[in-house]
């Protein structure tokens, strides 16, 4: 194990200290925004798959199991116990593979932090600074963790959102219940020993089950904190514990300096379309040059600049289904074409069928070069009366170098929830996190993804 | 480690059809006659916690039940949490789930920061809750992918008051997975030798062979008492 900088003491124990501290002060005004984007983004997730068949399994299986019916199921009138409600949260915020994405260690961290709020808010009732100061602090634990076990621990094949995801849970747990600093150092232990994730769950629901279980399990080390449990010290970072296990390098510095001062939360991203990051820019281009009026019938053929891990991670050229036109950035282009939007509806199975969309990937290819950025494309269009029109995109939207906009990620929001909701949810869901610093119940907050429309029909 | 297997004649395949065929031999009445040692405070335990859900039962009676049973409280506590049935086909799921912990220890070499017997023992829980549900094999394997995928049991815990969390833990997660496999949850289809799963993540070798060699005719776990 490359290992820097372990302090005298137990990790955990500083890592709780310095996590504390954080929350004792106020959020720094750009931190604690852009928690609030972040939380707002896997609320609309959660809502837009609330009716996914995973979800209904996790439901189904908690009224199986008997647990007390206090935590909501977002966006359902099913009630069911606190394990069960993280469990669906985090389940249904990360199922659509379109969550929050941390760039350096690829952690989705709103998935499971949020989903403690919900299982937790309606015993804990924290006002909404409490709870916005859970959430960010949750995720930054996560983060920090991830980046000091990154990148061997990943590329291992561990599923990263999963195992750093414990972490962050339990921090967002253990703030809203009030835990002094002692309290969150058993709870930070206990849930260094509960971590999972592995990567060959991905393409079943097994994937997004592993943010869900990272908040249950989280909601599960600080219950047992709580009563006075405990794991033993160095569990981090001795030779049989949580960072050996994971991973061949740990560097304690990265978890614990500076924090409160250093944000990993301030470089989380947003993804405007629901596939393949890398495909982004070529999808940007296409919708620019559909608003500037390329019609799809107009197309002869479509040129694709790209980086080359497009060709690699995005390929697939002819898709048959939803799951994979995720893995085509042709398809992105030939919806950006065809829609002139790119969300959900667009990766259904039967819109990637039809024959409009089919067209228009028939006549693009991809060019890969060296010489183009990761988040950058330039699409050439070649029309049928022998005219070209190009867009080249420098950063994609919801890169780094680009963040999504507020009004944009307003937007993302009000096309997830409103087909569930109905018209109005998404301002109603945003405009609720924005005024999160503000309330004095957070469950206001969680109120809005409530079914409310569905109980009237 | 060992070529991976296609994932229709795997390991994980052959540990969900074993679960649910397995059927009475010599060895097997062994395995029965071992499975039934913890069944009465088992039973107990459950009946304490009988007013809570049934992954908090499973926890708490596999946590009291940890300190004579040890990681195998977790595959007797997450086979009788499951059913209701008594009797001789509860104790052929506990000695099924037995068998495949045992299968698991042999054929996987962990790494040292793990501790085997305890993840081991969640995925041989969530085996003997599968067959105490009556699970199909296809739903069977399922569960083992969710078992599969938060199989833990750090080696810093193992002799520390920690281990009965662990060991209960791994009693509820057997209990969920077999719950959420019922209703319809995927996973995994190649959660023990795939290419990211768990012998590829948590060990440096892997014997297939070892895991499947005359499943449910030689029965390891009798063998071992």
């Amino acid at each position: 194990m490359r290992s820097t900088s372990v302090p005298d003491g137990d990790v955990a124990d500083a890592f709780a200290r310095a996590l504390g501290a954080a929350a004792r002060a106020p959020l720094p005004t750009a931190v604690a925004h852009e928690a609030k984007r972040a939380l707002a983004n896997v609320l609309a997730l959660a809502v837009g798959a609330s009716r996914h068949p995973g979800v209904d399994a996790i439901v189904a299986a908690a009224a199986a199991t008997g647990g007390s019916a206090i935590a909501p199921v977002l966006a359902r009138p099913e009630r069911v116990d606190a394990h069960f409600a993280a469990l669906a949260a985090g389940f249904a915020a990360h199922v659509d593979d379109f969550d929050d994405t941390h760039l350096a260690t690829v952690i989705h961290p709103g998935a499971a932090c949020m989903a403690v709020l919900v299982a937790l808010a309606e015993t804990a009732a924290p006002d909404g600074p409490r709870a916005l100061a859970a959430f960010a602090l949750g995720c930054e634990a996560q983060l920090r963790a991830g980046v000091a076990i990154s990148p061997e621990h990943y590329d291992r094949g561990w599923h990263i959102t999963g195992t750093c995801g414990v972490i962050g849970a339990v921090v967002t747990a253990a703030l809203l219940l009030g835990f002094d600093d002692v309290a969150l150092a058993r709870a930070i232990r206990l849930a260094a020993t509960m971590p999972l994730g592995q990567r060959d769950a991905f393409g079943t629901m097994a994937k997004a089950f592993h943010p869900g279980k990272a908040a249950a399990n989280g909601i599960l080390a600080a219950r047992l904190a709580a009563r006075g449990d405990d794991a033993p010290a160095g569990i981090i970072e001795d030779a049989r514990g949580f960072a050996a296990a994971l991973s061949t390098r740990f560097d304690a510095s990265q978890m614990l300096d500076g924090m409160g001062t250093r944000w990993e939360l301030a470089a989380n991203t947003y993804k405007p379309y629901p596939c393949g990051i890398v495909a982004h820019p070529s999808i940007d281009a296409a919708l620019a040059l559909r608003e500037r009026g390329v019609a799809p019938d107009a197309i002869a053929e479509v040129r694709a600049h790209c980086h080359p891990l497009v060709v690699d991670l995005m390929g697939n050229a002819d898709p048959h289904d939803g799951l994979e036109a995720r893995f085509s950035a042709i398809h992105g282009i030939a919806a950006a074409f065809c829609d002139g939007i790119v969300g959900l509806p667009q990766y259904e199975t039967e819109r990637v069928l039809r024959e409009d969309v089919r067209a228009v990937r028939a006549r693009t290819t991809l060019v890969p070069s060296d010489a183009i950025a990761r988040d950058a494309a330039r699409l050439e269009a070649l029309l049928h009366d022998g005219g070209v029109v190009a867009e080249t995109v420098a950063h994609a939207r919801g890169s780094a170098a680009r963040p999504l906009t507020d009004a944009e990620l307003r937007a993302k929001v009000r096309l997830l929830t409103e087909p569930v909701l109905g018209e109005g949810s998404g301002e109603r869901i945003f405009d609720a996190v924005l005024a999160l610093d503000g309330a004095r119940d957070a469950r206001t907050m969680i109120g809005a993804a409530a079914p409310t429309a569905a109980v009237h029909v | 480690m060992s070529e991976a297997a296609a994932p229709s004649a795997g390991a994980s395949a052959a540990l969900a059809a074993f679960a649910v065929a397995a059927h009475a031999g010599s060895s097997f009445a062994i395995a029965c006659a071992a499975a039934r040692e913890h069944a009465d405070a088992a039973q107990a335990a459950l009946h304490h916690h009988r007013e809570q859900s049934l992954l908090a039962r499973a926890f708490a009676a596999a946590s009291a039940l940890a300190g004579e049973a040890g990681p195998g409280a977790a595959i007797v506590v997450a086979a009788m949490t499951t059913s209701e049935i008594g009797g001789d086909a509860i104790a052929e799921a506990i000695a099924v789930g037995r068998e495949v912990a045992a299968r698991l220890a042999r054929a996987v070499r962990f790494d040292a920061p793990w501790d085997a017997a305890t993840v081991c023992a969640g995925i041989g829980a969530t085996a003997a809750a599968a067959r105490a549900a009556g699970l199909d094999a296809a739903a069977t394997r399922d569960a083992i992918g969710l078992a599969a995928t938060q199989a833990c049991g750090l080696g810093a815990v193992a002799g520390a008051p920690a281990e009965r969390i662990a060991i209960g833990k791994a009693a509820a997660d057997a209990v969920e997975a077999v719950a959420l496999a019922r209703c319809g949850f995927s996973a995994a289809p190649a959660s023990i030798e795939g290419r990211r799963g768990v012998a590829a993540l948590m060990a440096s070798r892997f014997d297939a062979a070892m895991l499947a060699d005359r499943l449910g005719e030689r029965w390891i776990s009798a063998e071992d008492r």
